[in-house]
């Protein structure tokens, strides 16, 4: 069945928007990231414009992140006061990028940034996401990561130790921190761009900022996380809609059923997986993204000519 | 004295000309009275589910004139980039932008139009999609921009905007002609223009069109509107349903 979608004006069927919503829905569920840096890539690929599959992704996002962050709030499981000072961060990150995106959009070039963008993020995510965890399985099992684990605890301390002697400190008591503005005004903003730039949540980015950088509690980054690219996605989305026309309501609304339906089967399945393999899965999914990606920009590719009616 | 001469030569050349022009004139008056054309509807409506439709043009032919019927989509500035390689990576390399490029055409000949081989007529006349001119923008040579020209055609034929070839107009006993376009999903939305052309030998004799409206109807028209119009309360309205969506998906997982 195909639906016409109204601001996209192109019609579009229903089952591959659903499947696709059913897919990210999974791996949210699964993995407890966003998928969003699934969704944009298959939308394109399915011929859904790159400005509106990134525009109507945003408004996506606010519904997966509203699900996600209910669980952690009822846990309060949620530091408000850092979230709100990354959000202020995160707006004016959304501004910033999609003011990024209307440049790149009039160059011509898009499509080519947001394919450069995601090959280098998900490519250092995923390669350091399995680097990791095959590290702790292997050390696990024989123990000799033990040195290099200290090893890199250490490292850690120092940059913490380094941030901590950054101006303008801020107490945070719920997360037990005192510590600058501007680390969590920085990675707010980080997150902000990325999401009216890319079309993702950047939780897989800034939840490991977050516990690094800034050394929150573990318990409370993913909730903290969620909280606020609610509204830096809900921010960017209403930013797409003003400044370029591109979210669609209908594909929105599709990509949202899908994604409820497969959340649901996602966080079944995920107990019957045990945590390292699931992290395990997840990266090599990133990584597999970001190799089809590389290849799309490194091969000469078969239509060289593009169209773009204005 | 030269100007004078000049003067008097060009009068009576005008003289010459008039009963000329006139009886052309006359006969396309004529021949246009010959010709009728009517659509099956003024406007197709896309609707949510809209997946495409037939729009039925049909008409009288008396001239006895071959008969041509073009269906012309509104015309916008198209971009057509090349990509080429910049450090490894294939990157948009080269623009080039053709002013009033019509989103979507269509075309149907006479039977035996085709059999008379009278193509490169209607190529003069800008008949078909390979006699489609665009004009690029800025001082391009014409060789430059050609690789662009067709990949542009190309492109549209493969989205089944444009035509690949006429189709046959259908004749019914003689005079009743009738022509079936057939819009894809995806036809653009605007104003089109339907267009019977009457050619005889070399001149084309009658001339009648007809416009059609293509456009979003209903719950899909609102929302576009509504979008375009009031962007702000747009944008605010589809995060508020994100956000019950949200909010409704968590009650459905806790209920479980």
């Amino acid at each position: 069945m195909h639906v016409y979608l109204p601001i996209a004006e192109i019609s579009i069927s229903v089952e591959a928007i659903l499947c696709l919503g059913l897919c990210v829905g999974f791996l949210s569920g699964f993995f407890g990231v966003g998928g969003g840096f699934l969704t944009t890539p298959f939308l394109m690929f399915m011929g859904v414009p790159p400005a509106i599959a990134v525009g109507t992704q945003t408004s996506q996002l606010v519904a997966s992140s509203v699900t996600g962050v209910l669980g952690h709030w009822k846990n309060k499981n949620v530091d408000v006061k850092i979230a709100l000072v990354m959000l202020a961060g995160g707006l004016v990150g959304s501004v910033f990028g999609v003011f990024i995106f209307k440049i790149l959009q009039a160059l011509g070039q898009i499509d080519v940034a947001i394919r450069i963008l995601y090959v280098v993020l998900l490519g250092s995510i995923g390669s350091l996401m399995l680097f990791e965890t095959s590290m702790s399985l292997w050390g696990r099992r024989g123990g000799a990561a033990d040195a290099q684990k200290a090893d890199k605890v250490s490292m850690v301390e120092k940059m913490r130790a380094n941030i901590r002697e950054w101006p303008y400190k801020i107490r945070f008591p719920e997360s037990k921190l005192y510590i600058s503005a501007f680390v969590p005004i920085g990675i707010g903003f980080i997150g902000g761009v990325l999401a009216s730039i890319l079309g993702i949540g950047g939780g897989f980015l800034l939840v490991p900022a977050m516990i690094y950088f800034m050394g929150m509690p573990a318990t409370l980054v993913a909730g903290t996380c969620l909280f606020q690219i609610i509204f830096t996605t809900g921010f960017a989305s209403i930013m797409h809609a003003v400044t370029n026309q591109t979210v669609d309501v209908v594909l929105a609304s599709l990509l949202i059923l899908g994604g409820v339906v497969g959340a649901q089967i996602g966080v079944r399945a995920s107990r019957n997986v045990s945590g390292v393999w699931a992290r395990i899965i997840l990266a090599a999914i990133i990584l597999l993204v970001s190799i089809v990606l590389a290849v799309q920009l490194l091969m000469p590719p078969k239509e060289l000519f593009s169209m773009e009616v204005r | 004295m030269m100007r004078l001469l000049v003067c008097k030569i060009a009068f009576v050349l005008l003289l010459c000309g008039v009963p000329f022009a006139g009886a052309n004139a006359q006969r396309i008056a004529a021949a246009n009275d010959g010709l009728t054309l009517a659509l099956a509807d003024k406007h197709v409506d896309i609707t949510t589910n809209f997946s495409g439709r037939n729009v039925v043009v049909f008409g009288v032919n008396e001239t006895g004139g071959a008969l041509v019927v073009t269906l012309t989509g509104p015309a916008a500035y198209t971009l057509m980039r090349k990509k080429g390689q910049a450090l490894g990576i294939w990157v948009n390399a080269k623009t080039y932008g053709f002013k009033d490029v019509p989103l979507y055409y269509d075309y149907a000949l006479n039977g035996d139009e085709r059999d008379l081989g009278s193509m490169d007529l209607l190529r003069a006349d800008g008949i078909g999609v390979n006699a489609m001119q665009y004009v690029v923008r800025g001082r391009v040579p014409s060789t430059q921009a050609r690789p662009f020209h067709e990949a542009l055609i190309r492109q549209k034929q493969q989205a089944k905007h444009y035509a690949y070839d006429a189709q046959s107009i259908e004749l019914i006993g003689g005079k009743l002609f009738k022509v079936n376009f057939e819009l894809p999903a995806d036809v653009p939305t605007g104003e089109y223009v339907v267009k019977a052309m009457v050619y005889d030998g070399n001149v084309k004799i009658a001339e009648r069109r007809e416009y059609l409206q293509i456009r979003q109807a209903g719950f899909s028209a609102r929302l576009y509107s509504y979008a375009t119009n009031h962007s702000f309360f747009y944008g605010v309205g589809v995060v508020i349903f994100a956000v019950f969506m949200g909010y409704a998906a968590n009650v459905i997982l806790a209920r479980r």
